[in-house]
Order: structure tokens, then sequence, then C-alpha cells
């Protein structure tokens, strides 16, 4: 489930997946070869952090930092899961890191707050795009319906990655659809 | 120590709503200390050790503040119209006189108060509060607020969408409607009974915390505590998942288990009607007590 | 089930799969019959598979940012290889902006922050240079929070007896109470860890009581 799994799909760059030689080259420090792997990745992280971030964080600064932190641990890599999949765990581990520092910060920087759900849209006719309402949820169910649902982790590795129960992870997935299917008039 | 709790949160708000008369009766004569026009969701930033710090939100692009100032001088207000900053400036030596402000705002602003030893009391607006030794309360309906008090005892009873509240060892009482809260104390009791959690987060490190009040539908509660107890008071007909577990203190539940339940020494998991919200409570050896509100 | 619809529960984990074996059965034969559970099984069904699989407006900004964004993140990348120089030579890198570092703080939150990611680069960058394993993070999720949280602590810790001395004595006072009051916590829960090392809630309450130190001493920055 979710392109995590698929090798074929995400880190390819014109249906050729990076070689085994890139990332071993990108480990020992060559960045044209970092370069190859970040230009076969990117579209899939920069939409893993889009769908993240809602309106809480920047996706692009998001990516920033985590091939910036894809860089300096490339060295650990061992191979053991694909390379798109060691990315997006280290996206994800990046985004919670970012949220954590932020929350105390966003009171005073930030002027409105987003977590009023289900806001009718001005134009009732209007459709809500997916993203637009993936926006608009709590940033705890965002989170746990985006690793789960979209990006096919388990509850438990959810629970693992970010320190909450497992239950609470499911419970928040839960909450994530039903309100997905309210704002897309489902 | 379950009724102490409950005792000092009912003093608590009986206090501040006698000082609440008897402020509105002298404020109003107390001189404007700064006027100004402002754009509405402006950022105010509000600095004053000690005394007392009474914000509130008004219908009024415009901030409004009148004041006794304790020390002559050391009031200050400077910014524009996106925002202002509102100061009683500590002596250089010694502890200042106490300095008396009320402020008000409009309602869609953020109050960035730093109080130290002074009482605060926030109405209407929404944003940051932190004091070591002064008493917070925050009333109204509010946007998303954060709360920080090293001993001083705090007091919401406020619609948020969202609460963030990190007290010492001063108690902490939650009432009103909070939708996300995530509350803490370290030594402090936490007494929350509130409506319309739907994301609860609520521990101490060694603080009784006492829950009493509805579940939401597909809620989820979490509940911490190292060695204070932690008491659920729940609704007779709760519709809920209860996983409570214990690593060296005693689990209690004076609920009928209505589904197979698990336990073991430190673990119990019950259903409760259609188990429509989850609540876990995680405690290193505080006893913890379920059962339906009496 | 009660005595006529599925629980929340029931359709949440029908919706998604997770519910296998015979009581998925059970519950297919009452989805057969009950209209309502069905309907509302397959909305659940639909809403996950429109997310997981549809196009969206994004997708262009997502091939856009590719372009965008990585000049910046060569620009990174390029500071800290000419870090990795200045640290072999000796004399600036790790340790001089550790003390720089400490130097420029005005915040404790944002000075923190600094710190720690300085601390952390430093240790990987000196990993790298000498070919050996880092052993700055486990390998597990969890037990990369806590050490993180450890790592962070430390170095508020620091920055707490740098300023000591600026602190108000009442500020002071709270923040070494309560520091006490954690550590004693803490203490208790690492043996308990020790002896269960598989309890998934002794973990977690672990995690959340450094949290709660790291809270503490980031009241540092406004406790002056």
């Amino acid at each position: 489930m979710g392109a995590r799994t698929d090798d074929s799909v995400v880190g390819a760059v014109d249906g050729v997946a990076p070689t085994g030689d890139v990332v071993r080259r990108a480990q020992q420090g060559d960045v044209d070869a970092f370069e190859a792997l970040y230009r076969a990745n990117a579209p899939a992280i920069h939409r893993l952090c889009r769908r993240l971030c809602g309106h809480d964080d920047d996706p692009g600064e998001v990516m920033q930092d985590a091939f910036v932190r894809a860089w300096e641990r490339l060295p650990q890599f061992r191979g053991e899961s694909s390379i798109a999949t060691w990315l997006h765990r280290l996206t994800v581990n990046v985004f919670l890191e970012r949220a954590r520092r932020a929350k105390r910060d966003a009171l005073r920087l930030v002027d409105a707050d987003d977590l009023a759900l289900a806001v009718p849209p001005a134009d009732p006719l209007a459709r809500i795009d997916i993203d637009a309402a993936l926006a608009r949820l709590p940033a705890g169910a965002r989170l746990a319906f985006v690793l789960h649902d979209v990006e096919g982790y388990s509850h438990d590795e959810i629970a693992a990655m970010t320190g909450i129960a497992a239950g609470t992870a499911r419970a928040q997935a839960w909450r994530a659809r039903r309100t997905l299917i309210r704002l897309l008039e489902l | 120590m379950r009724s102490s709790s409950m005792l000092i949160g009912a003093s608590l708000f009986a206090l501040v709503a006698l000082a609440d008369r008897l402020g509105a009766q002298s404020a109003a004569d107390w001189p404007i200390l700064a006027a100004r026009r402002v754009v509405g969701a402006s950022t105010f930033k509000i600095f004053n050790s000690r005394g007392s710090v009474r914000v509130v939100g008004w219908d009024h692009d415009s901030v409004l503040v009148r004041g006794r100032v304790g020390r002559p001088g050391s009031f200050s207000a400077g910014g524009d119209t996106l925002g202002l900053k509102i100061s009683v400036d500590d002596p250089l030596h010694g502890s200042p006189p106490p300095t008396s402000l009320v402020i008000f705002l409009p309602r869609r602003a953020r109050a960035t108060i730093k109080a130290v030893n002074a009482d605060v009391d926030v109405s209407g607006v929404g944003g940051w509060i932190y004091t070591i030794t002064g008493s917070t309360r925050v009333s109204g309906s509010i946007g998303a607020m954060e709360i920080e008090s090293m001993r001083g005892a705090v007091a919401v009873d406020a619609r948020t969408p969202w609460l963030r509240v990190r007290g010492g060892d001063g108690p902490v009482v939650i009432r009103g409607s909070p939708e996300d809260a995530d509350v803490s104390t370290i030594t402090g009791s936490l007494d929350i009974a509130a409506s319309g959690v739907v994301r609860g987060q609520f521990g101490s490190v060694s603080g009784a915390v006492h829950f009493r009040g509805p579940v939401a539908s597909g809620g989820i509660y979490e509940f911490s505590n190292h060695s204070g107890e932690t008491i659920l008071s729940l609704a007779p007909d709760v519709s809920a998942v209860l996983a409570l577990s214990n690593v060296s203190g005693r689990i209690e539940s004076d609920f009928a288990a209505t589904r197979p339940a698990s336990h073991t020494a430190q673990s119990l998991r019950v259903t409760l009607g259609h188990g429509d919200a989850q609540i876990i409570v995680r405690s290193f050896k505080g006893p913890i007590h379920v059962g339906p509100q009496r | 089930m009660d005595a006529e619809h599925l629980t929340e529960d029931e359709r949440q984990t029908m919706a998604d799969g997770s519910l296998t074996g015979e009581r998925a059965t059970a519950l297919l034969e009452h989805l057969a019959r009950c209209a309502a559970c069905s309907s509302d099984v397959a909305r659940l069904r639909t809403i996950r598979a429109r997310v997981a699989s549809a196009p969206t407006d994004g997708d262009a900004a997502d091939t856009a940012a590719v372009d965008t964004l990585w000049p910046a993140i060569r620009a990174r990348i390029d500071q800290r290889k000419d870090a990795a120089l200045d640290a072999r030579g000796g004399t600036t890198g790790t340790a001089g902006r550790r003390a720089g570092n400490r130097l420029r703080l005005v915040s404790g939150l944002t000075a923190a922050a600094c710190i720690v990611a300085a601390a952390l680069v430093g240790a990987r960058r000196i990993a790298r240079r000498a070919s050996v394993t880092p052993q700055v993070v486990a390998t597990t999720e969890v037990a990369d929070s806590v050490t993180a949280y450890q790592q962070e602590a430390q170095t508020l810790l620091d920055e707490l007896e740098l300023r000591r001395a600026l602190l108000r004595p009442d500020a002071l006072t709270a923040i070494d109470h309560d520091l006490a009051v954690v550590d004693s916590a803490i203490v208790e829960l690492r043996a308990a860890a020790a002896r269960d090392p598989n309890n998934a809630a002794l973990h977690q309450l672990l995690a959340s009581t450094y949290e709660r130190k790291i809270e503490i001493l980031k009241r540092i920055g406004n406790a002056g």
C-alpha cells in the first residue's frame, strides 16, 4: 500500500531507479550522486511534506531539512530497505521534530489558528479538493491519516515514530476519515 | 486528595470572581496610559512583573490601557498598527512596587504576556501567558491559548480550539470547552471538568489528575502520571475503549464490564458501550481509578 | 456489533481491511443485509481510495519544487563540507562553533536548538571522518526519541549552569525543584525499563517524562 513500498514508482527518473552505485557514491561524499538521488525522490518527498504540513509548516523547508539530514545520515544507510523508504521515514522524523519545536513558537508568530473543522466554503457549490481538505484536518489527525492511509505505515510503526499510542494513532486516522467525508461531501 | 483538589478549584474561582467584581468597580477610574488604533489581528506583547494584568477582548480595532503604575516612569507602550509592546520595567535593584493594568484588545489579537509574579486575567483573547508565581485565569471564547506557570495557580474556563498548559506545583483547573487540550503539571493537582474536549492529553509527574465529564464520540483522551493518582469519573453511559496500564501501582474500575476485558496485574482493557472514544491511562506507580460519575 | 448495527470500530476496520478471519466473515454477512452499515463502510473505503490515488493540483508543485529547492540544499551541504575541512584543520569547527554558539545565546529555546543541531552535526561529521559507526543515535525510533531528549536535556542543563547567576531567584528555585522531581521519576523509569525492556507503556512514560524535563529547562529563556 502506498508509494513507499513500490520502488519502481518512487525513486525513478525517467523510469530508471537510482542504482546501488549512485547510493554508494553519495555515501562517500559525491554531491553529484546525491543530487541524482535527490532528483529521483524529491517529487514524492515533496508531496509527502505537503500532505503532512497542511497549513502548519512550509513543505519546502521541511524537504530542505530532510535532504540535508539525508546527506548527513547517508553513511548509516545499510540497505535494509529501499532508499526511497529510508528517505520517507527520515522525512517524517524531520517533520515531527519541527512540529514539536514549532508548537510553542507558533502562537507568537502565526496570526490565525487553523483548527476549526469543516468550515463551510465561501461558495457552497465549490468543491474542495483533497489537499485543501487534508490541510483543514487537525495536525494529529492529518499526520495519522497521511502516514497510515496514504503512506502505508502500520499503526504500530506510527506509534513508534511519533511516541503516541497505537490506539491513539488509529483513532486519529479514523477521525480524519470522518472529517474528510464531511469536507468532501461524500 | 480527590476532594482537596476540587476544593482548591472551587476556592480559586470564588476568589477570582470576588476580585473580578472589585476590579470592575475601580478599573474604570484608573487613568488611561495608552490608546491607539490597531488592525484587528495584531500582536501585543505585555510585560509586568508584579501586580496584575487584566486583558479583555473587545469589538474595536483599537487598544486601550488603563492602570495604576507603582513606580512612576516605568510604564511604556510602543509599536504601530500591527502590534504594540506594553511594558512595566523593573528597577535595576530591588523588587518593583505592584502595577495594575487593564488592557482592552481586539478579539482577534494575540496577547503575549510575561507576568512573572503578577496575577493574570484574560478574557476574549488568545495567546501565550508566562508566570512564575502569579496566578492565571482565562475565560470567554478565545483563540488558541498557551499557558506556562512555574508555581502559580491556573484556572481556565474558556471555549477554545486549542489549549496548552504547563503548570508546576500550582493547581490547574480546566473548565469550559477546549477542543484540543494538552495540560500537564509537575507536582500540582490537575482538575478537569470540561465539555467539548475532543482530543485531550493530561498528565502530571506526582500531582493528582482528576477528570470528570463527557467524552466525545471519536474523541481521544490520554492520561499519564508517574506517582500521582489518576481518577476518571465518566458518564454512566459512556461509550469508550479504556486501556489502562500501571507498572507497579493499582488499577481499579467501578464499571461492570460489558464486553470481554483483558486484564493482567498491570493492565486493564475494557470496552464500554460502542467503544466510540479512546481513553488511555498510563501510570508508573500512582493509582488509577475509573468509574461512573455520581 | 450491537443488536442492529456495526460499531465504529467495526466499520473502520472493515473499511481498511485490518479485520480479517471469522470476525470479518460475520460482519460481511451483516453488511450484506444492512444498507445503512454497508453504505457507511463504502464511504470510508471511498475516502481512503480517493486520497491515496487521486491526482491533485499540487502535483505540479511537487515537480517544480525539485529545481527550486536544490540550490539551497546544495548550499547547506557545501557548508557542512567546508566545516568538516575546518575541523580537520583543528582550529575552528565543531568545538569552536559550539563555544561560539553558546556566546551568542539570546533566548533559551532558539539557542538551545542551535546548540543541539551543531552538536549532532559535529558528532556525525566526526564519525564519518573516522569511518566508524556513529554512536549518536540508536536504530529504533523510540530509542531515537529518548536519546535525542537526553542530548537536548544535557545541552539545556549546560546553559542553565551558564546562566544560573542571571536568573530570578524564584524562577531558579522553581526550576531546581521541578528538575529534582522529574529526575527522580526518570531514575525510577529507567530502572524499570531496564528490567522490562519490552514494556511499551513504560517507554512512553519515560519519553513523556523526558519531554517534561526539556520543557522545564526551556523556561530558562524566560526566567531572566
